[in-house]
């Protein structure tokens, strides 16, 4: 059992040159956790997903490591928020992509997926050996789905 | 002699090439000197100096609990709002309150403190937040350089001459005022007067519910006591009858008894060991390895030979050397580690201590010492821990501190510093 046999092929992604408004639409219209990125030849660059759309809302200081407990002493202020997305929202997504997001080839062992799902709580691009071009995404619930009601043809099913 | 001494300049030569990690290199470093009989494993243990470790692990667990209080991002939001947000007013704010506490707690940990809520405030006000970094890594190693527990050149010097916190406080704390205000003032025209922030910008700083940075209300009376009982203590150390080594390690002993003794027991562990994983452990092995080399060069005469020459270059005249080891000293920590060279040069100068009239007469030289080994520091991005600190830090956080734009600047200010120093040191000690 490899990843190509669950992943969802032909994803939606976005192109590193297009804006962080448009990926970040992109995301909350789907209610994707992630999105790929790719390159203009279909190569997977990284991927841009919710968390890193609000990362980018706040101090980054304040999202590596454990420099800072809190930002509890901010306080709430969404209009503050939305002009800083405002101002982001325009820039390359390029910018704002995750490079070092976990990925997979299309016959990585589904074992290697579950390993990262757990580490990561994120979905993984499919990439195809030798060219790095995107093929297909898989998330936890295609993973679970085919371990807990796998479809028939499978051993044990 | 030659053996011993190639086996220093080696291994020093090493790390300065940043391609090995530097306390491997000084422990493999020691072994051989140990196997090869350059020294006795009695002799090498008899070398370490376990009052400056003990002083170093004690305020690093004491400074990794306090850290976890968050009492010092307070300290930090309630000087801008003092200041009216007014950016100018925050980097000299800032500037003030790292210099104060890194006086007091080892400076490339304060930075630890100050440095992430300085980010949240630039970027509150959407001022450039390179001035006050910079500031903040001049301040760190100015406040450092005014007591014995504020870098650890002060701790070395301490430990082997047997000065105490008054000594150091007395004798350095003026200097250091003085090089804080000129440095303050220089920083003010480089970059202050045309840092300019919103009046809405600075109204968001006014709103700031500074409370909301304590992480840990329970910890901020517990670690304060504990830092004020800490510097009474060095103080009145003469009097107790206790080095400093043995105080700080009690005042740490005590702050982690407060800190896991109120959590659930399945807490405790975990906390105990957290604050112990909080103290550098590669930076006091690399100590420990250099100060077994050491211990082999100055067994092979090799510090003799130097202190000798010396000496002759200096003619023995006190102040011609003290002021050998205030330049000397603030260019070598601005280029390379302050910490090897420091350590070699504490038995060097002890040993040409008789030809220059004994203890009490060379002390202007370990005052120079010690000011040049602390703020040379700030000469270069790489001049001392609390500078690669920050730089870790901006590096992370998506805006990096170029090299040679720090240095562009650092490199002048600190020479303005050393010589603001020059002056004191003739008018103070001669």
């Amino acid at each position: 059992m490899s990843c190509a046999d669950i992943m969802t092929r032909n994803p939606r992604s976005v192109r590193e040159d297009h804006t962080i408004g448009e990926a970040a639409s992109e995301i909350i219209a789907c209610n994707y956790i992630n999105l790929p990125v790719v390159d203009g030849d279909g190569r997977l660059v990284g991927l841009f997903g919710i968390y890193d759309l609000l990362a980018l809302l706040v101090p980054r200081v304040a999202v590596i490591g454990n420099l800072l407990p809190n930002l509890r002493f901010l306080g709430d202020d969404e209009s503050e928020l939305h002009r800083k997305y405002v101002s982001l929202k325009d820039n390359p997504v390029r910018r704002a992509v995750n490079r070092e997001a976990a990925r997979v080839y299309t016959d990585t062992p589904l074992i290697e997926a579950i390993r990262l799902f757990c580490r990561n709580h994120m979905t993984i691009p499919v990439i195809e050996r030798g060219s790095d071009r995107l093929v297909g995404m898989i998330s936890y619930w295609d993973a679970a789905r085919h371990i807990v009601d796998p479809p028939s043809g499978v051993k044990g099913s | 002699m030659l053996f011993p001494a190639a086996l220093f300049v080696v291994s020093y030569g090493l790390i300065m090439t940043e391609r090995l990690n530097r306390a491997v290199i000084v422990i493999l470093a020691a072994g051989i000197a140990i196997a090869l009989g350059f020294l006795t494993q009695a002799e090498a243990i008899d070398s370490i100096d376990f009052n400056t470790l003990a002083l170093l692990i004690g305020t690093m667990i004491i400074v990794g609990i306090t850290k976890k209080s968050g009492l010092f991002g307070y300290l930090a939001i309630r000087t801008a709002q003092a200041l009216h947000a007014s950016p100018a007013g925050i980097l000299a704010g800032l500037s003030l309150v790292t210099a104060f506490i890194s006086a007091f707690l080892p400076n490339a940990t304060t930075v630890l403190f100050i440095v992430p809520v300085t980010f949240v405030i630039a970027s509150e006000l959407r001022v450039p937040v390179y001035p006050f970094l910079f500031a903040e890594i001049f301040a760190s190693n100015i406040g450092g350089t005014a007591t014995l527990i504020g870098d650890p050149p002060n701790m070395l010097i301490g430990s082997a001459a047997h000065l105490s916190f008054d000594d150091f406080l007395f004798a350095l704390a003026p200097a250091v005022v003085l090089v804080f205000a000129v440095q303050t003032l220089l920083l003010h025209f480089l970059w202050g007067r045309s840092l300019r922030a919103e009046q809405s910008d600075r109204a968001r700083i006014m709103a700031i519910r500074a409370k909301g940075a304590i992480a840990d209300a329970r910890l901020v009376p517990a670690s304060l006591g504990v830092i004020l009982g800490l510097i009474a203590a060095l103080v009145f150390a003469g009097e107790l009858g206790l080095e400093a080594g043995t105080i700080a390690l009690l005042a740490a002993g005590l702050l982690m008894l407060l800190d896991h003794g109120p959590r659930p027991r399945g807490a405790r562990t975990e906390t105990v060991t957290g604050a112990f994983m909080e103290v550098d452990w590669v930076t006091i092995f690399f100590f420990i390895g250099l100060f077994v080399m050491v211990g082999a060069i100055a067994k092979a005469g090799v510090l003799g030979y130097l202190g000798r020459a010396l000496l002759a270059a200096t003619g023995g005249d006190v102040r011609v050397t003290a002021l050998v080891m205030l330049w000397g000293g603030a260019i070598v920590s601005a280029l390379l580690d302050n910490i090897p060279v420091v350590i070699a040069l504490i038995p060097l100068i002890k040993g040409i201590a008789p030809a220059m009239g004994g203890d009490a007469a060379i002390l202007p030289i370990w005052w120079s010492l010690a000011l040049g080994a602390c703020l040379g520091g700030n000469g270069t991005l790489i001049g001392s821990a609390a500078n690669l600190t920050v730089a870790g830090i901006a590096d992370r956080s998506g805006t990096p501190i170029g090299f040679w734009r720090f240095n562009a600047a650092g490199f002048p200010l600190m020479l303005v510093s050393i010589a603001v120093c020059h002056v004191y040191v003739l008018w103070r000690f001669f």
